[in-house]
């Protein structure tokens, strides 16, 4: 949990206080990028530009917020910025695995399972299951984050789900 | 495939790209992005003035109104007609007949089943039902009436509600009437009859009062003499107010109110209960988000001995192959975190031959269930 000590001392830049920061948001902010770009090694280097932007607009956080979402929403503007920019969806390439080594591994057949499963959602959909699932988000948060109606949030959901369990991989 | 090996596939590839440490970030930078301050209004002579202007025309309007004295609007009734009163009071006591938890009752159970769900859920699922309806009938209750066709009864009325998903449900009442009384100069009239529901049939009394100027309606739908759902409606405070007590084997199990609020086009409904030591007030408000039809309850309960409040959204999803429905209900307490709970898919359209082929199904949706059980575990957990 973020309180407001971990807030104030970040703006001091206490490298402790970063570390736990990253720590406990790293899921959310991994997902929110990975949902829009779908490249594991983009993801990566837009998650640094997410903590440096962190860094310089922490004196904009306002107390008695969600301080995790405030910073997945971060995660998300930087993440269409660079989409954007790049005006293309950068496609996932198989290499990009190799170039990851954590524990636990996902099998070869699990990373073509689930490429092709994110593919068969929309932005939407993608963004919400991947926050939901990986990081265990409640949907009123996600609803926050994604300025999106909670109703809608959790039909996308299902409607994703649904997708999904068609999937025969 | 299964919904838990979506999840297993979804959160072991994301896990499993996650770095683990933190990005270098270098510490002693000084630039910092600070926030945009708001504009700041100045005073503008101009628009005071014709504030000012459109406030003195205002007041000017009504100092010279005609129609000085000021007639309050009746207040507006949901439910208008004796029929639409009689047919809702059937409607909500035939769905807390339900809830009755005698053995013998249970095969009469059907969607409103809850075991294991978290108490401030479990306490408003009985009621759910029959308030939806009410929601959804902001123009009224859809009701035919006409000769019954069973030799035993000479009236019948066929009454249509809707759920959030839009899929119809008609109940029908077969009763005889016996109006006034000339010994009685209190009764208007008394109803004898039953009301069939899909493949249910359940015996009904009614009546209807002038009690101390104030008309009463009171109804009872039986599942025996000693297992009933008995309700009043009454009009007071401006309010529409239907009363539920539950008799279970001759003893009350429990006491309930719905208050109902029409403003504006706008229904909400106030429901309190009592069962033992347990009691609670929850607001029912249907409203639509994107098209999506949603009921956004605010609750205030003690439920063993523990008080909780907060806000519930409830969802109706439909299965599209089988057309069974079940409600998603996210729940966020005021004091802890938010949590998701689906309930067991209905059949609406016939309850009992759900329970006929009920082994027929635990075979062929075995895995199906398994998913859902899975899911309601890792809810829990949450």
């Amino acid at each position: 949990m973020i309180d407001q000590r971990v807030i104030d001392r970040l703006k001091k830049k206490d490298e402790q206080a970063f570390e736990y920061v990253y720590q406990e948001t790293k899921r959310g902010v991994y997902s929110m990028i990975f949902s829009v770009i779908k490249n594991h090694q983009v993801t990566e280097d837009i998650m640094q530009d997410v903590y440096m932007k962190m860094m310089t607009t922490i004196s904009q956080y306002k107390k008695q917020t969600n301080f995790k979402n405030w910073i997945i929403t971060i995660a998300k503007n930087q993440a269409i910025d660079y989409y954007r920019r790049e005006k293309r969806i950068v496609h996932v390439d198989q290499t990009d695995y190799d170039n990851f080594l954590s524990s636990p591994e996902p099998t070869p057949d699990e990373r073509n399972q689930f490429d092709l499963m994110i593919e068969m959602l929309s932005e939407d959909q993608r963004s919400v299951v991947i926050l939901k699932i990986a990081d265990e988000m409640k949907f009123k948060d996600i609803a926050k984050v994604l300025e999106k109606p909670i109703g809608t949030v959790i039909w996308l959901y299902q409607e994703a789900i649904k997708t999904l369990k068609r999937y025969e991989g | 495939m299964k919904t838990k090996d979506i999840k297993k596939i979804i959160k072991l590839n994301i896990e499993s790209h996650l770095p683990k440490d933190a990005p270098q970030i270098d510490f002693l930078f000084e630039r910092t992005e600070t926030s945009i301050p708001n504009k700041v209004f100045h005073f503008n002579f101009k628009y005071a003035m014709s504030a000012v202007f459109a406030i003195f025309v205002v007041i000017l309007g009504f100092a010279l109104w005609p129609n000085n004295d000021i007639i309050p609007n009746p207040p507006a009734k949901l439910l208008n007609s004796n029929n639409e009163i009689v047919s809702f009071s059937a409607i909500s006591s035939v769905s807390l007949l339900s809830t009755i938890g005698t053995n013998e009752l249970i095969s009469l159970q059907t969607d409103l089943v809850v075991i294991e769900k978290p108490d401030v859920i479990t306490k408003v699922l009985p009621y759910l039902k029959s308030i939806e309806q009410l929601l959804l009938s902001d123009s009224g209750l859809n009701i035919v009436s006409g000769d019954s066709e069973l030799p035993e009864y000479d009236y019948f009325m066929q009454f249509q509600t809707k759920n959030l998903a839009g899929i119809s449900t008609w109940y029908v009442m077969h009763y005889n009437l016996d109006l006034q009384d000339e010994d009685d100069e209190e009764s208007e009239y008394t109803i004898t009859g039953i009301l069939t529901l899909g493949s249910k049939t359940y015996h009904v009394t009614g009546e209807k009062k002038i009690e101390d100027d104030e008309e009463k309606v009171r109804f009872k739908a039986f599942y025996n003499d000693s297992n009933y759902v008995e309700s009043l409606y009454k009009f007071e405070n401006d309010k529409q107010v239907f009363e539920f007590k539950v008799i279970q084997n001759n003893l009350l199990a429990s006491e309930s109110k719905y208050e109902i609020k029409f403003e504006d086009e706008e229904v909400k409904v106030e429901l309190s209960f009592k069962e033992g030591n347990n009691e609670g007030e929850y607001e029912f408000e249907y409203y639509t988000e994107d098209d999506i039809d949603l009921i956004k309850i605010e609750f205030e309960t003690k439920l063993n001995s523990v008080n909780s409040s907060g806000e519930m959204i409830v969802q109706m999803i439909v299965d599209e192959i089988t057309g069974n429905t079940r409600y998603l209900i996210y729940v966020d307490p005021d004091d802890g975190d938010g949590y998701e709970y689906e309930t067991d898919e209905e059949d609406e359209e016939d309850e009992e031959d759900e329970e006929d082929e009920e082994d027929e199904e635990n075979e062929e949706d075995e895995e199906d269930e398994e998913d859902e059980e899975d899911e309601e575990g890792e809810e829990d957990e949450e």
